[in-house]
């Protein structure tokens, strides 16, 4: 089952320059690449188009059997609550707490309070945040915010989970522990999409990848979608 | 709005509404525009007690002036005259009770205008006070009068009454348009105060939707926290404006009620003057906030 399928995409910011061209290419489920490239190649523009926080200016996204282009702005909360996000910047709300932040996902979707305290809970002790469940995030460190937004991001077991850098400021074996997470989701289906410039982690995790220069894609699922 | 877990009971926002230094301006300014409108309602209830002390004084009765003798041949005409219209209100069926005013009641009616030291010699015209019976036409006894005493003055105080109402309705007007200014300058003070905190908390809105916030979710948030303050701000607003009339109340108890009649409100009047603001207020708020962060949302990619 294709999960998404970019055709022709094009993207550039009001009046700049074109920063991704001719994108075509498709994810299916339970695939895992890895997302390379050099700085301002369009990595973190690519994963926009992804987690649905950027139009294209060009071109058809078919993203979870949907096509972008035609969907009402009413059916987006319901796409995007089947996609996680590890946000390169994190994105936490400083004034909520590290167990509210992971909740956020949950809450959006009316779950109830008893299932999410449980599910929560039970993420953040695996994050190794369990003790730090009431602390704000301006008050723990960079790798613990990093777990509080990959949790944030694995908690609703989305279809689809995008990750910019995400284990850019972990040491690594909180990167390998966050790595096994990933596959883990994988294993249950999740379509997993890590931007990195994390050569250990490409060398060692062995996923494919999908490689950007100047915003286009050299390397990756492009070949096989054209093929078929 | 997200229910914090650890603390039971205690609600707070996923965006950081409640928080920095622009956090109370919506009780600000809703309580300002409160204070306004509840004086607006004072105002208008006031004014509406003092139509209604001044009409029923007015209204019902007629006054007979019968002008002042000039020599003595004049003044036993004057009295007989006075004896004749008396007589004949006394058996005329629109009457309900009349009577001539004394000279000391006629002199306590001019003491505004004459002092205390008006001569004695004074010419005074006779006046007599009718009382009229409830809903009867008073023009065939003032055709009665006039034939009894034709040089005497008939004041049925339709003229009077006329201009009063006039004058009332006219401030009264001016009060509800006054209203309804304020009602617009709530809404368009919420709105803007509003656009600007979706500005202020741009990325944390941003964030919210990425999650899988719908816009109804971020406006909740929004209305809860426009309505928590505006509830505060009229509640103030109320107390400073009821403080206000019971001030002014206090400072002009001494006052003639002929030249400023004591508003007296009814416990009702009291609980309408707390009450209504306070409610419109909040529900101008409520209702602004929600279609302000909808429409503003709707406007994002």
């Amino acid at each position: 089952m294709t999960i998404v399928k970019f055709s022709n995409v094009g993207l550039r910011y009001s009046t700049g320059p074109e920063v991704l061209h001719d994108l075509s290419f498709e994810l299916q489920q339970g695939s895992f690449h890895f997302l390379t490239g050099p700085s301002g190649a369009g990595k973190t523009s690519l994963l926009k188009l992804l987690y649905l926080g950027q139009h294209p200016t060009r071109g058809i996204i078919h993203m979870l059997g949907r096509d972008l282009s035609a969907l009402p702005r009413r059916e987006l909360p319901m796409l995007r609550r089947q996609i996680g996000i590890v946000f390169q910047d994190f994105r936490l709300l400083p004034h909520l707490s590290a167990f509210d932040n992971v909740a956020l996902p949950l809450r959006t979707s009316g779950l109830a309070e008893k299932d999410i305290k449980r599910n929560v809970t039970e993420l953040l002790d695996w994050v190794g945040i369990g003790d730090k469940m009431e602390a704000r995030p301006p008050t723990l460190s960079g790798g613990e915010q990093q777990r509080i937004a990959i949790a944030r991001a694995v908690i609703n077991r989305p279809k689809l989970l995008v990750a910019d850098e995400p284990t850019g400021n972990v040491d690594s074996e909180i990167g390998t522990r966050i790595m096994h997470l990933f596959e883990e989701l994988n294993r249950h289906g999740t379509t997993v999409l890590i931007a990195t410039h994390d050569d250990e982690i490409v060398t060692r995790f062995r996923h494919p990848q999908m490689r950007l220069e100047n915003g286009t894609l050299v390397e990756g699922p492009k070949r096989k979608a054209k093929a078929a | 709005m997200a229910k914090s877990k650890l603390i039971p009971g205690k609600y707070q926002y996923d965006i950081g509404l409640d928080q920095g230094a622009g956090a109370h301006l919506v009780a600000w300014s809703t309580g300002l525009m409160v204070f306004f409108a509840t004086l607006a309602l004072a105002v208008n209830m006031g004014l509406n007690t003092v139509t209604q002390n001044w009409v029923s004084g007015l209204s019902g009765s007629l006054t007979v002036e019968i002008k002042p003798p000039v020599s003595d041949e004049q003044q036993a005409a004057s009295a007989e005259t006075v004896k004749k219209v008396l007589w004949m209100a006394k058996q005329h069926p629109a009457v309900e009770k009349s009577r001539a005013l004394t000279r000391e009641e006629i002199l306590g009616l001019l003491r505004p205008w004459l002092g205390e030291k008006a001569p004695d010699s004074l010419p005074l015209p006779a006046i007599i006070d009718i009382t009229l019976k409830k809903d009867v036409d008073s023009s065939a006894l003032i055709a009665d009068i006039n034939k009894v005493a034709p040089d005497a003055a008939v004041d049925s105080h339709a003229d009077t009454l006329g201009d009063v109402k006039t004058l009332v309705a006219t401030a009264r007007m001016f009060v509800l348009l006054l209203t309804g200014v304020i009602i617009l300058l709530t809404a368009a003070s919420i709105a803007g105060i509003v656009r600007s905190k979706l500005a202020i908390h741009a990325q944390e809105v941003e964030t919210l939707h990425l999650v899988g916030a719908s816009d109804e979710y971020i406006a909740r948030q929004f209305r809860h926290h426009t309505l928590k303050g505006a509830l505060k701000g009229a509640m103030g607003g109320v107390f400073c404006m009821v403080l206000a009339i019971l001030g002014v109340s206090y400072m002009t108890h001494t006052i003639d009620t002929a030249i400023f009649p004591h508003v007296r409100l009814m416990p009702l009047e009291w609980i309408l003057i707390a009450a209504a603001p306070v409610l419109a207020g909040s529900l101008i708020a409520h209702f602004t906030a929600q279609r302000t962060v909808m429409r503003e949302l709707s406007r994002l990619a």
